[in-house]
């Protein structure tokens, strides 16, 4: 009887070590996911004149695709001035199409 | 000058706070009163120093003394004084010192209302709770110190405070939390002195219960503000993210949900004993898990504290003392021996032993969903971030699963009660409850939405466990007379509380299920439909403010041709720190929210416009303040003030004998 009431001590030992691990790793570090895959298939519509864009569209040759949540509005990089920025450090020039992506 | 005072005033409440964790328990096992006797004041010196420390920090924010380190960091002379203030706590260093003051504040109400209590157990208490204080000024002047100076490199301004927290909200949203969270190192203070004393008694219940209802009470208010700020601040009207932050505050909220209603269990009938010291232990270990999570690091979040790893390292050794310790403790001296009362399968007991599988199992899928990406992440296993999916798939079905035993609950009896009985006073009165929610459904939209009839069901179910359980008080003095003294301050605490969970849970299910959302390009002139509202924007223009820019969208909202608001969305431009903020303008009333937000410009004279219509958002906030007011109701019961009474009479009386 007397061990079940360790039970609770073990899985916080077990908790511990885990929260120790975690003190050495970096939650901000993401390796891309997609790297080397096709470009998932979209359809949605252009912001100014209502025309649908597909996946199709943005193909062939490079593109710049800026996705980000309506939530992180505040976090810079949908802010428009980013974008020349954004191009330039790809190299590229393109033009700008800008499409609202609902969230799913 | 002032900074330095501050410092020299934590380092002294530090001291205070050692002589606090070790004296008074010394004294209470070498039955020592004069050692037991000091717990009350060191517990008030802490506090004073630890407010003269608040203050000189206030002041150096106040007074923008930019050689402050936290100060130029945080602050800027253009911030409104208001924000300066508030400012403090907006940073690791100025927050954790709010932590610190606010349990020094814990611990004084604790000296000052239980001098009724036997010296031993205040002596243990105050000892546990200054050995937490211990902990966190340690933290506080070895890892973070809020008073360390930029000498002589000092900047001419400040870097200002984060636009996002430059909001009334979160002026009382902290504070309030903190009320919470650290209020739970109370009820854990009293379970750590019952096991160090080895009595398990009905007694600890009683005085740990008011403490656990007021701290809890906080926590739900805290929590309802973040939601509420986020919602309206955020600025895409979302009111819960299942955030690593936030589920660090909703965790001890759960566990402590349990704990309120086990401790009425160990009061009133003397069983789950041991269970109730260890969801003591739980809640305020969740709280300091908490704060390991937001100021370590180990999770991303959106409002996490700028984290380091050596901050992180102290308070994992803090949480492994503290945590360990405590579950040591529990582990060597908790009873083993199941109490003698019993209980039959059909009673209150067994009701509420439902609520606390219930709330402990959802604490734990939360504390799974917020840790995962962690395990994952320590094996090497690939990374992951776990979303709405999995929580609302695991938590909404046991929210639904209690709510049937909150109608039962207040009517069940003690001891053994029978399943006839509570048909016999439910049934009918259920069914009609069932019939309105499928009506409910079908009139609040085109076709019929079960997930409408089914939060309309429970809700409506909960309801009426209250009203049938006052009706019954009323009447329960016989002879057609109404007994208004039988709804005591803790059934009417209870009840608010269970009618604003139903408020919650009808809002959080009809916003899901009802909301309208458009993003749209709109240019001044264009007129928009939206949930039988009209929104036509009527002219753009900007507007400079204390410390930004903001470009704003007029709009007119009427109903059937009735003009009825105007709504001014703005998009800010912070001048310190150049970050854009959006600032949504809200209608609110009880039943609908009309919300607009500015995304941003396209070309000269359009925006991108997100509209929303949110109804029945406000229940959502309404009930949370409910749950909150109903916990804090509960302590002017009149019979945790008659304890104190009866306890001096029983010594007066015992002097008498004597002499």
């Amino acid at each position: 009887m007397r061990a079940k009431r360790f039970l609770p001590l073990l899985a916080f030992l077990v908790l511990a070590a885990l929260l120790y691990k975690g003190l050495s790793i970096d939650p901000t570090e993401l390796p891309a996911a997609r790297l080397g895959q096709p470009f998932p298939d979209f359809v949605k519509a252009e912001l100014k004149s209502g025309q649908p864009i597909s996946a199709e569209a943005l193909m062939p040759g490079p593109a710049l695709v800026n996705v980000w949540p309506h939530g992180v509005t505040h976090a810079g990089l949908s802010t428009p001035i980013y974008w020349p920025l954004l191009l330039r450090a790809c190299r590229y020039t393109a033009s700008i199409t800008r499409m609202s992506l609902r969230r799913p | 000058m002032i900074p330095e005072l501050g410092h020299v005033a934590l380092i002294i409440a530090f001291m205070l706070a050692v002589g606090l964790a070790l004296l008074p328990l010394w004294g209470s096992f070498s039955r020592d009163t004069a050692k037991m006797n000091l717990a009350p004041s060191l517990a008030i010196g802490v506090m004073l120093f630890v407010t003269i420390a608040f203050s000189m920090l206030a002041t150096s924010f106040l007074s923008d003394d930019f050689t402050v380190a936290v100060v130029a960091a945080n602050s800027n002379s253009l911030l409104p004084p208001i924000f300066k203030f508030s400012a403090l706590w907006g940073n690791h260093e100025g927050s954790l010192l709010l932590w610190v003051l606010i349990l020094s504040g814990w611990m004084t109400a604790v000296a000052f209302f239980s001098r009724g209590l036997p010296l031993i157990m205040v002596a243990r208490v105050l000892s546990v709770m200054g050995m937490i204080a211990v902990g966190f000024l340690a933290f506080s002047l070895l890892t973070s110190n809020p008073f360390e100076r930029l000498l002589p490199n000092t900047p001419m301004d400040g870097n200002d405070l984060n636009p996002l927290l430059q909001d009334p909200g979160l002026i009382i949203h902290p504070p309030l939390l903190y009320m919470g969270y650290v209020g739970l190192s109370v009820p854990f203070a009293f379970a750590i002195a019952a096991l160090l004393g080895g009595r398990l008694d009905a007694s600890w219940a009683r005085w740990s219960r008011p403490w656990t209802n007021v701290a809890w009470g906080f926590l739900s208010l805290g929590i309802m503000l973040g939601s509420w700020w986020a919602y309206y601040e955020l600025g895409w009207g979302g009111w819960w993210f299942w955030d690593p932050v936030e589920n660090a505050s909703f965790m001890p909220w759960l566990m402590g949900t349990a704990l309120v209603h086990s401790l009425a269990v160990t009061e009133k009938r003397g069983v789950f004993r041991s269970w109730t010291v260890l969801l003591a232990i739980f809640a305020f270990s969740l709280s300091l898990l908490g704060t390991f999570l937001v100021r370590s690091g180990v999770l991303t979040s959106v409002h996490a504290f700028a984290s380091d790893p050596e901050r992180g390292l102290f308070i994992l050794i803090f949480l492994a003392l503290v945590v360990g310790g405590s579950l040591l403790l529990y582990a060597m001296r908790a009873p083993v021996v199941a109490s003698r009362v019993t209980y039959g399968p059909v009673s209150r007991e067994s009701l509420l032993m439902v609520n606390n599988l219930v709330f402990t199992v959802a604490t734990t899928v939360v504390l799974l969903g917020t840790l995962f990406p962690l395990v994952m992440d320590a094996f090497s296993l690939g990374k992951y971030s776990v979303g709405p999916p999995y929580f609302n798939a695991v938590f909404v079905p046991l929210m639904a699963l209690v709510t049937p035993f909150m109608m039962v609950g207040p009517l069940s009896r003690w001891r053994d009660d029978s399943v006839r009985r509570w048909v016999n006073e439910l049934l009918i009165p259920a069914l009609g409850v069932a019939v309105i929610a499928v009506a409910a459904a079908l009139m609040s939209s085109d076709r019929f939405n079960i997930w409408i009839a089914l939060s309309v069901l429970l809700a409506g179910w909960v309801t009426l466990g209250v009203l049938r359980d006052l009706i019954r008080r009323l009447l329960s003095g016989g002879q057609g007379k109404l007994r208004w003294r039988a709804l005591s301050p803790s059934f009417l605490g209870m009840s608010l509380a269970h009618l604003g969970f139903a408020a919650v849970m009808l809002g959080a299910v009809v916003v899901t299920q009802q909301n309208q959302e458009r993003d749209l390009r709109m240019a001044v002139g264009d007129v928009e439909e939206l949930g039988g509202y009209r929104f036509e924007l009527k002219r753009l223009g900007q507007l400079a403010g204390p410390n930004y820019i903001a470009d704003q969208a007029v709009f007119e909202v009427s109903r059937a041709g009735e003009l009825l608001t105007v709504l001014v969305p703005e998009k800010r431009r912070y001048l310190a720190s150049g970050q854009i903020m959006t600032e949504a303008a809200i209608d609110a009333s009880l039943w609908r929210d009309l919300y607009v937000a500015l995304g941003e410009p396209i070309g000269k004279d359009a925006w991108a416009v997100r509209l929303q219509y949110k109804p029945m958002v406000r229940f959502l906030w309404l009930g949370a303040l409910l749950i909150g007011l109903g916990a804090l109701v509960t302590v002017f019961d009149r019979r945790y003030r008659a304890q104190s009474r009866v306890k001096a009479t029983i010594e007066s009386g015992a002097l008498s004998v004597a002499s």
